[in-house]
């Protein structure tokens, strides 16, 4: 399954659209982030307002990305290693299955076509998108790799 | 001219004094006794062999005479040129004895005169050696700035300009410590007659004062007063001077000349010869340190106008971090024109620069005002592609080199790599291996 969607549409102004966050708090998470870095996304729940799991179900409802909470999920070591873990810190993602020519990953933005298209030439496979919060998906990192 | 010799052989002229007065005694005296001697016996004597005789004693006499006027003509000769000189003749009536006197105030004279050329030869020659060992000191002046014009490494200039002072100042060793501004550290710059080695353990001796006292110490016959014997010791010299090598008013280093000559003495000459060429090395190493300066400020390539390569590798490790702080990619475009080096020896160096200029043009042109063109080496150009990842990326660079092939109506061939954050590396130089070990290898190259 392909993404169902590719959108340019930066993930702020979606969560705006969306209700999850005001505009001004948007403003504010982007200045924080143009001083210190950082993904927008992280940046808002740092800020505290929204949560991780709030904006990754936004985008799970906005876009059709199925959800997968990854706190109790477990990966074996082979399909971890088809993605180098240099790549999985930079795009805040982790494979978590291969069925055939179909690699299914767990991003935090999964907007991110880049990414995804990396993925693809790494990986030679189509790739399954689902939705994590970034904090558990550094957690499945420091834990698989 | 036989006949002339043998005319000057029997001339009466060309016999000495004594010999002469032998022959005129002897006619005089001899020719009379005989006739005397032959009248007193009873012989006859013809009135013809009486004339013989007296005109035979007449010339004994004449010869006399001449004798005695050659001595006084000489006598007059040597008042003349006394009086010529400036010298009273003595007041002596007996001329021989004038004459003597003459003959030695004339030989003191000349002797004195002699003494006195051989001071001003000596003086001239003094003079010429001064006036050439200052000729030396000048054109090494110029030769130095020439081969400074000519960009030579400045650890050459130095070493040619030790190796000169040795010479000019006839020492066994000359060496120039400098301040080496990266490290902050005193390092032996060049040397002459010395081994290197030597010269490192006495800077490793930490001398640290000689490196700010910012003046001259000397240590030879007359001053003795040398506070860095234990240097002089290690070198093994007797004779040491230690010029300081000033720039702004700080002290950058010290020139030194040393040699083991008994009962030597620097003179003046020598010492403005180290001042002046430590003047120069004050020059050089301004120099070094200010196109150090404009090296580490210089972003431009000189032949492009696009980023030379020590910006883009800095400016990669930027981009580098901020690609991850955003979770973007960030790609390295590598562009060769691969076949530079026939197109050099067809068209000529001016072409092959002029080659590299428009196509840095064009190549500049293919990009977004966001990405960050530069040059990284003679036929290759680079660019940084932000937030472009590895697909986009390559098809960015297939782009370009059509664009490029067209406008050279193929003359020109190209190949180039991609390389990408984070996929092929993450950090700088990785993703700069990468391209460099690629770069015509790609799988876009072929196709294209």
């Amino acid at each position: 399954m392909k993404p169902p969607k590719k959108v340019e549409k930066p993930l702020g102004q979606i969560l705006v659209e969306r209700g999850v966050i005001t505009f001004e708090q948007l403003e504010k998470a982007l200045a924080v982030q143009n001083k210190d870095g950082g993904l927008i996304g992280e940046v808002i729940a740092k800020l505290g307002f929204a949560k991780e799991d709030e904006i990754a179900h936004c985008l799970s409802l906005q876009f059709g990305f199925p959800y997968l909470p990854l706190e109790n999920y477990e990966v074996s070591k082979e399909t971890v290693s088809l993605v180098p873990k240099n790549v999985a810190t930079h795009y805040c993602l982790i494979a978590l299955d291969k069925i055939g020519a179909t690699l299914t990953v767990a991003i935090a933005n999964p907007l991110n076509t880049q990414a995804i298209e990396d993925l693809e030439d790494l990986s030679h496979c189509d790739i399954q998108v689902f939705v994590s919060t970034p904090s558990d998906i550094r957690k499945a990192i420091e834990k698989f790799y | 001219m036989p006949n002339n010799d043998k005319k000057k052989k029997f001339s009466i002229q060309e016999l000495s004094l004594k010999r002469r007065i032998w022959i005129a005694i002897s006619l005089v005296t001899l020719i009379p006794l005989i006739v005397i001697i032959y009248h007193f016996s009873g012989l006859y004597i013809s009135i013809h062999a009486v004339v013989a005789a007296f005109l035979i004693i007449s010339l004994g006499w004449w010869i006399i005479f001449e004798v005695f006027t050659s001595i006084v003509r000489v006598y007059s000769n040597s008042k003349k040129t006394l009086k010529n000189i400036g010298e009273d003749a003595p007041d002596v009536a007996n001329e021989v004895q004038s004459l003597e006197s003459i003959i030695n105030i004339l030989s003191s004279k000349m002797r004195s005169g002699l003494e006195q050329l051989k001071d001003f030869s000596q003086k001239a020659e003094e003079l010429n050696q001064e006036v050439s060992k200052k000729v030396l000191v000048l054109s090494t002046i110029l030769q130095a700035n020439d081969l400074f014009s000519k960009e030579l490494p400045p650890r050459e200039i130095l070493q040619f300009l030790n190796q000169r002072l040795k010479e000019i100042v006839e020492m066994k060793i000359s060496f120039c410590i400098l301040l080496d501004e990266l490290s902050g550290k005193f390092e032996l710059a060049s040397y002459c007659g010395i081994d290197a080695a030597k010269v490192e353990e006495i800077i490793d001796e930490k001398n640290s004062d000689l490196y700010k006292a910012g003046r001259t110490f000397i240590l030879d016959k007359e001053n003795k007063s040398f506070p860095y014997t234990k240097l002089a010791n290690g070198l093994g010299v007797i004779n040491m001077a230690v010029v300081p090598i000033l720039s702004r008013n700080q002290q950058v280093g010290i020139l030194v000349a040393a040699s083991h000559l008994d009962n030597f003495m620097f003179s003046k000459d020598d010492l403005s010869v180290l001042n002046l060429f430590s003047q120069n090395i004050a020059i050089i190493w301004e120099h070094k340190r200010l196109s150090h300066k404009v090296d580490e400020l210089e972003v431009f390539d000189y032949l492009t106008g696009l980023y030379n390569e020590k910006y883009i590798r800095k400016r990669l490790d930027e981009e580098m971090i901020r690609s991850l702080s955003y979770q973007r990619p960030c790609a390295l475009l590598f562009m060769e024109i691969s076949n530079y080096k026939e197109y050099q020896e067809r068209f000529g160096p001016i072409e092959s620069e002029k080659l590299v200029k428009k196509t840095a043009k064009i190549f500049k042109e293919g990009l977004r005002p966001i990405d960050i063109p530069g040059r990284f080496g003679l036929s290759r150009l680079c660019a940084i592609l932000i937030e472009k990842n590895k697909r986009q990326s390559q098809a960015i660079a297939k782009e370009l080199k059509k664009k490029i092939e067209d406008n050279f109506k193929n003359q020109v061939k190209l190949s180039f790599s991609v390389a990408e954050n984070p996929i092929d590396g993450v950090t700088a130089k990785e993703l700069i291996l990468f391209a460099e070990s690629h770069i015509g290898t790609s799988q876009a190259n072929e196709t294209s």
